[in-house]
């Protein structure tokens, strides 16, 4: 082992406290006198235990996507992914650092360098790693540790009450559990909460519309829209409701798709349910899509949906909105971010409204839970100090937040520029807090609760929404990040509290054996099929052809396989 | 010619004395490319062997299980195995033939414009759409054959209904291989370029005192004298036959119109999206290069039968 | 000489001329566009509003960009890349082109080089064992990882090949009689004839490492070591599951089409200069004259 650490530690280009990280798969506490252990046992079980000494580390950094330029005039411009904010923060709470073997902006990216990584067998002492296959692959070929007491000792209490707030059935630690042995800590999934029906209030008003509610509501809505020009520019022009191409999937990261049209319809595509029997069964293949089908054909034929929306690129459909040829499109609470929003906000005086349609029949909106992990950090098999790990996500999720020294205001700071990524990217919390932080910040914006009991993010989103509300009541339009972070934190959360959604949680989220080689032909016959359907390609009928050659071509076999799975 | 003829026979005395000081000359200035040849690609080519195992990245190569032929089974058996094969070649064919004629057609005309300044000016700015990435032209894409750009815009002067480009199986392959040469036509061009600039000038005006006029001196000299640069451009693209463009019809692409536009590349993709299959890829690149291979070595023996000469 | 200046001629000069153009301001238009874009206020771009001309002018995303440090850095980088990685290119090309173009009477072993070399251009173990034999010789972070796995770019050395073939072999035997070595024949005698071919081949290696993206992203695991096109290309990525609440605030910034025409008209205006550069080597032809047939 230690030759192999060597040969490969030389190959990066790093400073020699390297050989620290070498070094550690020996004891630490092998030199130490009685009490010097005493104390170093005291440090090693506190959940925010600052070590006497300064102890490396060697990690992978995510990067975000922004340029340099966002730091520029900042005082943090010459910060790096080994010494920014964050980094130093974790420094000055528990006197460790990391050495970064490699950095990469999130996504395909940063998950090739994690392979890249893992196929030369030289992985990080702590990393992240962003998917489930990932994590298997590494707990079977004995490359991470066991973290079950690291975990059970010094996990603060936000990290486990975040965890149970998903229930048994979710609770994240499940997917990390391997017989009986917790091998990575979990990052949680942003709340996401149900996607609604975004449609511009001042067209609305405009035209003497009220919110729609149900399907045919929404389908009259959209009618009135395309055929009363509402954004007055002469024109026969105006769209109804925009979709993406790719329809449906991963509820509720989707803007633009319309998966709430086929909940309403008891419909779920592109996820697995229970049916009353219990078992797991795919939703695209359900008769229940026929019935949403047939009524997205009928509003393609109308016009009520863009009728080029097989062609548009993300862009092309930004565009429509932006240049006030469409006002409806469907999306998640946090659709005010996006620029189709920002700009008409800015340049055509739009007024955005979030509306609970379509419903279901019970007039409800149906929404589809996502996993509650987005993530897992591993710690490397024999790095001596994995309870860094722990205490690092423990900083993150509930020390920072709670901190009111001046120590955390480079903290708050860096929030607000979104640059850098915490070291480890796992932060864990509640699957609600979103709502919970926008409740806190409602209660100080109403009277009833003091600025001071807000944590640092919440302070942030507090003082948006007075900056937005003062521009507006100025009679000025406010800056875009206000207008969006006080849009969907206060306006549209406000809405997702009060007017909750059913939720469906599917049976199963990962992969099977046969998925790996099957599924692209699966999902390739899928989505050809639907949109052929949709455009009027093919007639209704076409979808039991569709359901045939999907249980033929490995549907059935893969609808075994993830009974079985489900019920390990 | 004498001293021609001396040399050819020490050659062939040489054959049975070892190499010639030419020879070894030779040799050695091959030597230091091949080095960064046998680091950088023959030493990693044991990785080709993934296609043979069920690679998974934390066991390496040494620890994968093998399992033979099982990968091109599996690749053969698909149920659109056969179409995104015939989509690519289709694809591939199309393009292969437009981005030699049309950059041929380009150089010669541009060569007919004499005015220096003009000449480099067209150049240069014909040069630059191959710089741009298509994900910054299928917006532009999208937008000329939306059913409000300008295509549509002369069919429908034409008293035609307009025509949804993206998503008709009919017209998805032409939209592709059109703006893909109108991609690469100035770039591709380049090679044309210099080798008309080979020509000699005399032959020119050989012809014109003899009468011909200026199309029949294209036809009769320039068409010929880029004949072998034209050769030799299909023969090394034949290597590429079945990369149809990835990236190009990646972004343009959506599923309706997967019956005539899904690739390989872009089929492999998508199963790598369910869960990175390093196998399966390397399985289907190690197909891919011996097919090219195959088409290179047959390139070269017709070009031989018809030119006399090789590529190679 | 008299010119024909029958209507015939002037018909085809009027069509040569008229497809030319054409042809040209298509390619220019787009180009047009994106610097329009560049120079336009954002809401007006994301509304698609932008032709020709820019509207809501504002260089606002130029003055950010050459404010960003990162941005330089990466340029450098690759300006490094390019002349190193271009000279290099050009050693190899050149010293393998020379040999491989002689007969096989002169050069046996001519056939099998140029079957290893055709192999070479057309067979890859793949990315994952590339990066290893790369990292195994620590090449890895280094500028040598981006130069030296490409230095034997095999469609460069065919391509001229090819033109070496057509140097007349009179020119050959001439140095030869005059006692010349292979060395001084190739830098003496090929290499002056030879510049439309030399001046293509080094066109192609440059445009290949201005370009590339992908070994910067593969081997450099520090973004300060970015080439340029990887570091801008990095900027625009879609963010297709939001985990984080810093993903958000991305959001909106991402979706900046303006910055990103900015980054790709700055990026693309080296090669609009270095391009007529080397055209003045396209026009000089072959040096005929040497001998007298």
């Amino acid at each position: 082992m230690k030759r192999k650490c060597l040969s490969f530690l030389l190959a990066a280009t790093m400073i020699a406290t390297l050989a620290a990280g070498c070094g550690s798969s020996d004891d630490p506490t092998k030199n130490m006198s009685e009490e010097e252990k005493a104390a170093w046992e005291a440090v090693v079980n506190d959940p925010y235990g600052k070590y006497p000494e300064l102890i490396t580390y060697t990690s992978g950094y995510n990067l975000t996507n922004q340029g340099g330029d966002t730091l520029a005039g900042t005082p943090y411009e010459n910060d790096t992914p080994s010494d920014n904010a964050y980094t130093r923060y974790v420094k000055e709470v528990l006197n460790v650092q990391n050495e970064n073997m490699f950095e990469a902006p999130t996504g395909p990216d940063y998950d090739q360098k994690v392979s890249m990584a893992i196929a030369s067998q030289d992985i990080p002492d702590i990393m992240y790693i962003a998917d489930y296959a990932t994590l298997v692959d590494l707990v079977e070929n004995d490359m991470i540790q066991d973290l079950t007491d690291v975990y059970n000792n010094l996990a603060c209490e936000t990290v486990k009450a975040s965890y149970e707030s998903y229930g048994a059935d979710n609770n994240p630690l499940n997917t990390v559990t391997f017989d009986g042995k917790i091998m990575a800590i979990p990052k949680t999934q942003l709340s996401d909460g149900q996607d609604f029906l975004w449609v511009r209030k001042d067209w609305m008003d405009k035209l003497g519309l009220s919110e729609p509610s149900t399907l045919d509501e929404m389908a009259d809505l959209l009618r009135t829209f395309i055929s009363q020009d509402p954004d007055g520019n002469g024109q026969d022009d105006t769209i109804g409701l925009v979709v993406h191409n790719e329809v449906y999937g991963s509820y509720p990261n989707n803007t633009f798709a319309i998966d709430n049209i086929f909940t309403a319809l008891d419909a779920y595509p592109n996820i697995w349910i229970k049916d009353d029997a219990g078992n797991a069964v795919y939703g695209s293949v359900q008769p229940e899509m026929k019935d949403a089908l047939s009524l997205l054909h009928d509003w393609f034929e109308e016009g009520l949906i863009d009728k080029q929306f097989t062609t548009r690129t993300t862009d092309d459909i930004v565009a429509l909105i932006s240049s006030g040829q469409c006002g409806a499109y469907i999306g998640p609470w946090w659709s005010p971010f996006n620029t189709a929003q920002t700009s008409t906000y800015a340049t055509k005086d739009a007024e955005w409204v979030n509306i609970s349609a379509p419903v279901g029949s019970d007039g409800k909106i149906n929404g589809i839970n996502t996993k509650s992990y987005g993530g897992f950090v591993v710690v490397k098999k024999d790095f001596a100090y994995p309870e860094i790990a722990m205490k690092i996500v423990n900083v993150n999720s509930e020390y920072s937040k709670q901190d009111k020294t001046d120590a955390s205001k480079e903290i708050l700071e860096n929030q607000s520029i979104a640059y850098f990524n915490w070291p480890l990217y796992c932060e864990v919390q509640p699957g609600n807090n979103a709502e919970v932080m926008t409740k806190h910040v409602e209660a100080v914006l109403d009277g009833s609760g003091s600025v001071d009991d807000l944590t640092t993010e919440e302070l942030g989103y507090y003082e948006a929404a007075v900056r937005f509300k003062e521009a507006e009541e100025a009679g000025q339009k406010a800056d875009s990040a206000d207008y969006s972070q006080y849009m969907s934190r206060l306006v549209a959360m406000n809405r997702m509290i009060e007017e909750p959604a059913n939720f469906v949680t599917p049976a199963f989220f990962e992969t099977t054996e046969s998925m790996k080689t099957k599924w692209a032909s699966l999902e390739k016959i899928e989505m050809q099929s639907i949109l052929k359907i949709i455009v009027g390609e093919e007639d209704l009928s076409y979808f039991d052809q569709f359901v045939e050659d999907w249980k033929n071509a490995g549907g059935d076999g893969i609808t075994e396989e993830v009974n079985e799975a489900i019920k390990k | 010619m004498k001293a021609a003829q001396t040399k050819n026979v020490s050659a062939v005395k040489a054959k049975r004395q070892g190499l010639t000081r030419e020879e070894k000359t030779f040799h050695l200035m091959l030597l230091p490319g091949m080095i960064i040849l046998l680091l950088f690609v023959f030493i990693p080519l044991v990785g080709s062997l993934m296609a043979f195992q069920n690679y998974v990245p934390a066991k390496g190569l040494l620890g994968s299980k093998w399992v033979g032929l099982e990968n091109y089974k599996f690749i053969f058996s698909l149920p659109d195995g056969r179409q995104v094969f015939v989509n690519t070649l289709v694809i591939a064919f199309a393009k292969l033939v437009m981005n030699i004629f049309v950059p041929v057609t380009f150089a010669i005309l541009l060569n007919e414009i004499t005015a220096k300044v003009f000449k480099r000016t067209f150049q240069t700015i014909v040069y630059l759409p191959h710089f741009l990435s298509w994900v910054v032209l299928a917006t532009v894409v999208t937008n000329m054959f939306s059913l409000e750009g300008p295509f549509n815009a002369v069919v429908t002067m034409f008293g035609g209904e307009p025509i949804q480009f993206l998503a008709s199986n009919s017209w998805f392959r032409k939209v592709i291989v059109g703006t893909d040469v109108w991609k690469e036509f100035g770039y591709n061009s380049v090679v044309y370029l210099a080798a008309l600039t080979g020509i000699d000038p005399g032959l020119y005006e050989a012809a014109n005192i003899d009468g011909a006029n200026r199309f029949k001196q294209i036809w009769h000299i320039t068409v010929p004298a880029l004949l072998p640069t034209v050769v030799l451009m299909t023969a090394l693209n034949l290597g590429n036959i079945l990369n149809a463009g990835f990236d190009q019809i990646f972004n343009l692409y959506n599923p309706i119109v997967y019956e005539t536009a899904d690739i390989i590349d872009t089929y492999v993709y998508r199963i790598g999206m369910v869960e990175r299959q390093y196998s399966i890829g390397a399985a289907v690149g190690l197909l891919k290069s011996v097919i090219s291979f195959a088409l290179i070595l047959g390139a070269n023996k017709c070009a031989k039968k018809a030119t006399g000469s090789g590529i190679f | 000489m008299k010119k024909k200046m029958s209507a015939g001629y002037l018909i085809s000069r009027v069509i040569i001329w008229a497809v030319v153009i054409l042809l040209t301001l298509s390619c220019l238009l787009p180009l047009i566009n994106m610097v329009a874009i560049s120079l336009s206020g954002s809401d007006a771009v994301a509304a698609n509003e932008v032709g020709l001309l820019p509207k809501d002018f504002n260089v606002s995303t130029y003055k950010k960009l050459l404010g960003d440090a990162q941005f330089w850095k990466s340029f450098l980088i690759s300006v490094e890349r390019v002349v190193l990685g271009t000279a290099i290119n050009m050693i190899f090309t050149i010293s393998m082109a020379y040999p491989l173009s002689k007969s096989r009477l002169r050069f046996r072993a001519r056939e099998v080089y140029m079957r290893i070399v055709i192999f070479a251009m057309l067979f890859s173990g793949g990315i994952i064992p590339l990066f290893m034999v790369v990292s195994k010789l620590h090449l890895v972070n280094t500028i040598w990882s981006l130069v030296l796995p490409g230095a034997v770019p095999v469609f460069n050395v065919i391509l001229l090949i090819n033109f070496f073939k057509g140097v007349p072999e009179s020119l050959d035997e001439a140095a030869r009689i005059d006692g010349a070595s292979p060395l001084e024949i190739l830098i003496k005698v090929y290499l002056p004839v030879s510049l439309p071919a030399l001046a293509t081949v080094v066109l192609f290696a440059l445009v290949n490492h201005w370009n590339d993206y992908f070994s910067g992203l593969l081997y450099m695991s520090k973004a300060e070591m970015y080439p340029l096109q990887t570091y801008i290309q990095q900027l625009t990525v879609d963010l297709t599951q939001i985990t984080d609440a810093n993903q958000l605030k991305q959001l909106a910034s991402m979706n900046n089409r303006t910055f990103n025409a900015t980054k790709i008209v700055v990026s693309t205006i080296p090669l609009l200069i270095i391009y007529p550069f080397l055209q003045k080597y396209f026009v000089t032809g072959m040096v005929i004259g040497a001998v007298k047939e």
